[in-house]
C-alpha cells in the first residue's frame, strides 16, 4: 500500500495519467484507474493577515492524492518534491 | 450434507483503504479496527514482501498449458519443420480437456542440426532452475524426445510412453529458456505427443504444478484446510540468513500480534520475528515445525512479549508472537532455519517451508485471519443506532474528505470571535471527555469560532456538520459564508426540538437542506447543506453559540455556552460518518464489498435477489443496493434506490433490458425490503418493494456470465455507493411467485 501525493502541470495532464477514457452515448466518460483517487486540484496559499480580506496565491500544478497497491511507475515522476512539512490532505 | 459456519470475511470480499468511524454497540462513535495491517498477507511472492536470500517458488513460464500461444516459439532447423500444435486435443492429467497435441517433424535429416522444437524464453534467472512437462504419446507408442533447460549442456533424452508422465530436468544458472526438441539423431522423423503442464521453477525440484496464463504465478500448496493457498518459501544458495519481510507503520507503545501459518518442507525449522524500525530490538520465536517445540530470541529490550505455537491440521503450525512496538515501524519477518535457532547457513538453492496467512493485528492475541491484497484490512463498519442501540447493518459509504482541520479541537486552528473555548470539557459522543465547550464572552455581538480560507472552485455543494450538546444555552448554529460575510447562510437549531431558523444573506450561498440527528446523552448532530456559487473563491465555516432566546447576537457572560464536538465540512449533498482530523484534511476511502464466489448458490436461469437496507434519504443520486453482474451493465440483476427515493431495478441480458415498473414506494431513510425476481418465464421479471408488487415484464433471456454480487455499489465497483446500511442480502435460486415476493418484502 502506497500513498502518492502527486502534482501535475494541469488537470488535463492528470486525467491522462489517472483516468481511462471511454465514449458513452457520444460523450467522453472518465473512469478512474485507481479506486482511491482524491482530487485536490489547485492549492492556494492563504494570507489571513486581514481575515476579512484574505489573499489567495495559487500554487503551481494540479494536485491529486492516491492510495494504491500496484501503480504505473510513470506516476513517480509526478510525486510532490520536495515534500512539505504538513500535507494539505492525507488518507484517514 | 453438513453445515459449515462461515464468517463475514470468508464470504464477502471487503476493503476500505483507510480508517473510518461508526457508532458501536454502546452507542459511541469509534474508529474502525485494523484487523490485518499487512498487505498481500498471503502473497509473500508480491513485491510488498522483501525476499532476502530467499524466493517464493514460482512457475516462471506463461501459458503453461497453451502451447499454441505465441509465448511458445515453434522453431526448426536443418530439414526440420516447425511443430504443429493443436490446442485442447486430449484430456490432461487433471481431467480437463486442456492437453495440446504437438507434432514434431525433424524432416529426413538425421543430424543434430535437423530439429523441430518448441521453446519459451524467460527473463534470465541467476540460479539453477528445474523445468518440467507432462508428456504422453498420442497413439500410445513409445518415443524419445529431448528436454532442455538453459544452455545446451543441460538436455535430457526423455522416453515418452502412452501413459502421462511428468519429466523434469535441472539446468545450471543462468537460465533463459526451456525447450522440447526432436533432434534428427535422437529419434524418429515424426514425434506425435500430447503435452501439458509446462513449468520452470528456481531450485532443484520441479514443485507441484501451477497453471499460468499471461503471467508467472507462485506455485500453490495445500493450506491447513487442504485449500491450494499456501506458498513455498525457499532458500537461495548463499551463506546468509534466508528470510522474507515487510514493514508497516504502527503506533509506538502499542502491543501488536504477528501470526503466520507454517509447515515443514525440506526445511523443518523457522523463525517468526518482530523487529523495530532501526533494528535496535527484536523478538522472535524459533519453531521446530515437526513438533511445535519453540524457543524465543530477543535483541535489545522488547517489551510485553509473548509467543504461542498452536497445532493446526495438515502439518501446519500457527506461530504467533506479540510485542509492544518501540517505534512507528513494525518489521514482520519469517526466517528459514537449518536448525532450531540457526538463521545463518549455506542454502542449497531449493529447500524451503510452506507459508500462509500472515497477519499483524492489534492486541496480544492472534485474531481470526483476514486476507488482504493491496490495502490493510480495515474492518467493515457494522453500525448501531446511537439511541436505541439497535443494529443498523453494514455501513457502505463513498469516499469523502473532511476539509476542516482540528475537527475536534476548537482551541487550535479555529479562530474565536467573541468566544472562548474550554477544551475537553465534557463526555463526548465518542465516550471520552473530548468535547469542548464554546463560551460566549461578555461582549455584545455574535459568538462563534471559524475556519476560513477553504477554497472553492466552480459551483459546489457543501455539507457542514457538527455535534452539539446543550450546556447553559440550548441553541447552536452553523454557518457557511464568503470571506467577508457579505454572503452567508446560517442555520440555528433548538437542540431540544430540532426546530430551525435560517438566516441567509446575499445570493451566492444557498441553503439546500438542514437536519438534526439525535444521539444519546443529550448530543445531536446538526447538518446543513448549501450550494456555493462559482463566484466565491473561498468559504468560511462557522460554529455559533446561540442564546436561549434563539438570538445569534447577544451579550454573553463569559461562562455560559454550548458543548461542541466533531465539526466536518464535506463536498457533497449530505453528511457522512465523522472523519476526525488534526493538522491536515483527512480523506476516508470508500467501502467496497462484494461476493466473488457464486458457487454453489447462484442460479443463472432463475432467481430472486432480496435486499433489506436503509438508503440515505438525503442523497440525490442513484444508490445501489445490490447487483449481480458481469462487471458491466450488459448483464446484470440490479436493485437500487433511484433519485426520487423510490426503489428501482435493472435486469439486462446481453445488453437487452427487461426492466419491470417499480411501485412508487419510498425506501430512502427507512428500513426497507426489496426483491427482484428474474427468469424467462412469462411475467418472470418483477420488483417487490415493502410488500407492493411492481409491473412485471417478460425477459427473452436471463443475464449470462454473472461473476459477482456487488454490495452497495454499481456494476463497475467504483461509484453509486449506497451511503447507507445493508441489513440483509439473500439470493433465492428460483423465481418467487408474486405472492411470495409480496410476502417476503412486507415490513
Amino acid at each position: 500500500m502506497t500513498d502518492l501525493y502527486l502534482k501535475f502541470a494541469d488537470q488535463t495532464e492528470a486525467e491522462v495519467h489517472l483516468y481511462d477514457f471511454t465514449e458513452v452515448d457520444g460523450a467522453l466518460q472518465l473512469t478512474p484507474k485507481y479506486l482511491n483517487t482524491d482530487v485536490l486540484g489547485t492549492l492556494y496559499n492563504v494570507d489571513n493577515t486581514d481575515p476579512e480580506n484574505p489573499v489567495y496565491t495559487p500554487l503551481d500544478g494540479w494536485h491529486v492524492n492516491l492510495r494504491v497497491g500496484d501503480y504505473d511507475p510513470a506516476l513517480d515522476a509526478f510525486k510532490v518534491n520536495p515534500e512539505p512539512l504538513i500535507w494539505r490532505r492525507v488518507w484517514a | 450434507m453438513g453445515l459449515v459456519a462461515k464468517a463475514f470475511q470468508d464470504i464477502i470480499t471487503f476493503s476500505r483503504a483507510t480508517a473510518g468511524t461508526y457508532v458501536n454497540s454502546n452507542g459511541y462513535i469509534t474508529n474502525s479496527s485494523v484487523l490485518n495491517y499487512l498487505t498481500y498477507s498471503n502473497a509473500p511472492d508480491n513485491a510488498a514482501w522483501t525476499k532476502s536470500n530467499s524466493f517464493v517458488q514460482t512457475n516462471l513460464l506463461t501459458y503453461s498449458q497453451e502451447l499454441d500461444n505465441a509465448a511458445w516459439n515453434k522453431l526448426s532447423g536443418g530439414t526440420g519443420v516447425v511443430p504443429v500444435v493443436t490446442a485442447n486435443y486430449a484430456v490432461a492429467p487433471d481431467g480437463t480437456l486442456t492437453a495440446d497435441r504437438v507434432v514434431f517433424d525433424r524432416g529426413t535429416g538425421t543430424s543434430s542440426a535437423d530439429v523441430s522444437y518448441i521453446q519459451q524464453n524467460v527473463t534470465s534467472v541467476s540460479a539453477d532452475c528445474t523445468g518440467s512437462f507432462w508428456l504422453r504419446t498420442t497413439d500410445g507408442s513409445t518415443k524419445n524426445i529431448t528436454l532442455r533447460v538453459g544452455t545446451a549442456t543441460f538436455n535430457y533424452a526423455v522416453t515418452v510412453t502412452g501413459t502421462w508422465t511428468r519429466v523434469s530436468l535441472t539446468g545450471v544458472s543462468p537460465i533463459t529458456r526451456i525447450d522440447l526438441l526432436a533432434y534428427g539423431d535422437r529419434g524418429p522423423q515424426v514425434i506425435d505427443l500430447l503435452v501439458w503442464g509446462a513449468q520452470l521453477v528456481q531450485g532443484s525440484v520441479p514443485g507441484d504444478y501451477q497453471a499460468t496464463t499471461s503471467a508467472a504465478l507462485p506455485v500453490l500448496y495445500a493450506d491447513y484446510q487442504g485449500n491450494l493457498r499456501a506458498r513455498k518459501l525457499c532458500e537461495a544458495a548463499t551463506t546468509a540468513s534466508h528470510n522474507v519481510s515487510t514493514s508497516v507503520t504502527v503506533a509506538a507503545g502499542t502491543v501488536y500480534t504477528l501470526s503466520v501459518k507454517l509447515k515443514a518442507a525440506e526445511r523443518g525449522f523457522a523463525q517468526v520475528r518482530y523487529e523495530n524500525g532501526g533494528s535496535t530490538e527484536f523478538f522472535a520465536a524459533n519453531v521446530n515445525l515437526a513438533t511445535g517445540a519453540y524457543t524465543t530470541s530477543t535483541f535489545g529490550t522488547p517489551t510485553q512479549t509473548n509467543a504461542v505455537v498452536t497445532m493446526l491440521e495438515n502439518g501446519y503450525w500457527l506461530v504467533s508472537i506479540s510485542a509492544a512496538a518501540s517505534n512507528t515501524t513494525f518489521v514482520t519477518a519469517v526466517f528459514l532455519q537449518s536448525a532450531l535457532g540457526t538463521n545463518s547457513y549455506t542454502g542449497d538453492g531449493s529447500s524451503g517451508i510452506y507459508i500462509a496467512d500472515a497477519q499483524l493485528n492489534d492486541g496480544s492475541t492472534a485474531l481470526a485471519y483476514y486476507d488482504t491484497t493491496q490495502y490493510a484490512y480495515n474492518a467493515p463498519r457494522f453500525d448501531y443506532d446511537p439511541v436505541t442501540l439497535a443494529a443498523k447493518g453494514l455501513l457502505i459509504e463513498e469516499q469523502r474528505a473532511n476539509l476542516l482541520l482540528q475537527s475536534n479541537d476548537f482551541a487550535t486552528t479555529w479562530t474565536p470571535s467573541r468566544a472562548t473555548v474550554t477544551s475537553n470539557a465534557v463526555l463526548s459522543p465518542d465516550g471520552a471527555v473530548t468535547a469542548d465547550k464554546l463560551i460566549a464572552t461578555a461582549v455584545a455581538g455574535t459568538h462563534r469560532v471559524y475556519q476560513s480560507g477553504i477554497t472553492n472552485s466552480g459551483t459546489t455543494t457543501r455539507t457542514l456538520s457538527a455535534y452539539f450538546k446543550a450546556a447553559e444555552y440550548s441553541y447552536a448554529g452553523l454557518m457557511l459564508s464568503d470571506a467577508t460575510e457579505s454572503d452567508q447562510n446560517r442555520v440555528q437549531w433548538n437542540l431540544a426540538t430540532g426546530a430551525t431558523t435560517n438566516s441567509p444573506v446575499g445570493t451566492t450561498i444557498t441553503l439546500v437542506s438542514s437536519s438534526m440527528q439525535t444521539l444519546s446523552n443529550g448530543w445531536v448532530r446538526c447538518i446543513m447543506t448549501c450550494t456555493v456559487d462559482a463566484a466565491e473563491p473561498s468559504i468560511t465555516a462557522w460554529l455559533f453559540v446561540i442564546d436561549n432566546t434563539n438570538a445569534s447576537t447577544f451579550t454573553g457572560d463569559g461562562v455560559s455556552g454550548v458543548y461542541a464536538y466533531g465539526a466536518q465540512l464535506e463536498t457533497g449533498a449530505f453528511a457522512t460518518s465523522y472523519i476526525p482530523t488534526t493538522t491536515s484534511q483527512f480523506t476516508r476511502a470508500a467501502d467496497v464489498a462484494s461476493v466473488n464466489t457464486l458457487s454453489p448458490w447462484f442460479n443463472a436461469v432463475a432467481g430472486t435477489l432480496y435486499v433489506e437496507s436503509i438508503a440515505n434519504a438525503a442523497s440525490p443520486a442513484n444508490q445501489y443496493l445490490a447487483t449481480l453482474n458481469d462487471g458491466t451493465t450488459n448483464n446484470r440483476v440490479t436493485l437500487f434506490k433511484a433519485t426520487g427515493g423510490t426503489a428501482n431495478s435493472r435486469v439486462t441480458a446481453a445488453g437487452v433490458a427487461s426492466n419491470p415498473t417499480a411501485p412508487a414506494t419510498t425506501i430512502a431513510g427507512i428500513t426497507s425490503k426489496v426483491a427482484l425476481t428474474f427468469s424467462t418465464a412469462a411475467s418472470g421479471v418483477n420488483i417487490y418493494v415493502n410488500g407492493t408488487a411492481g409491473t412485471a415484464v417478460t425477459a427473452a433471456a436471463t443475464p449470462a456470465g454473472i461473476l459477482r454480487l456487488g454490495l452497495g455499489l454499481d456494476e463497475t465497483a467504483s461509484t453509486s455507493f449506497l451511503n447507507g446500511h445493508l441489513r440483509r442480502v439473500t439470493f433465492y435460486p428460483r423465481q418467487m411467485t408474486s405472492g411470495e415476493g409480496t410476502a417476503l418484502t412486507t415490513l
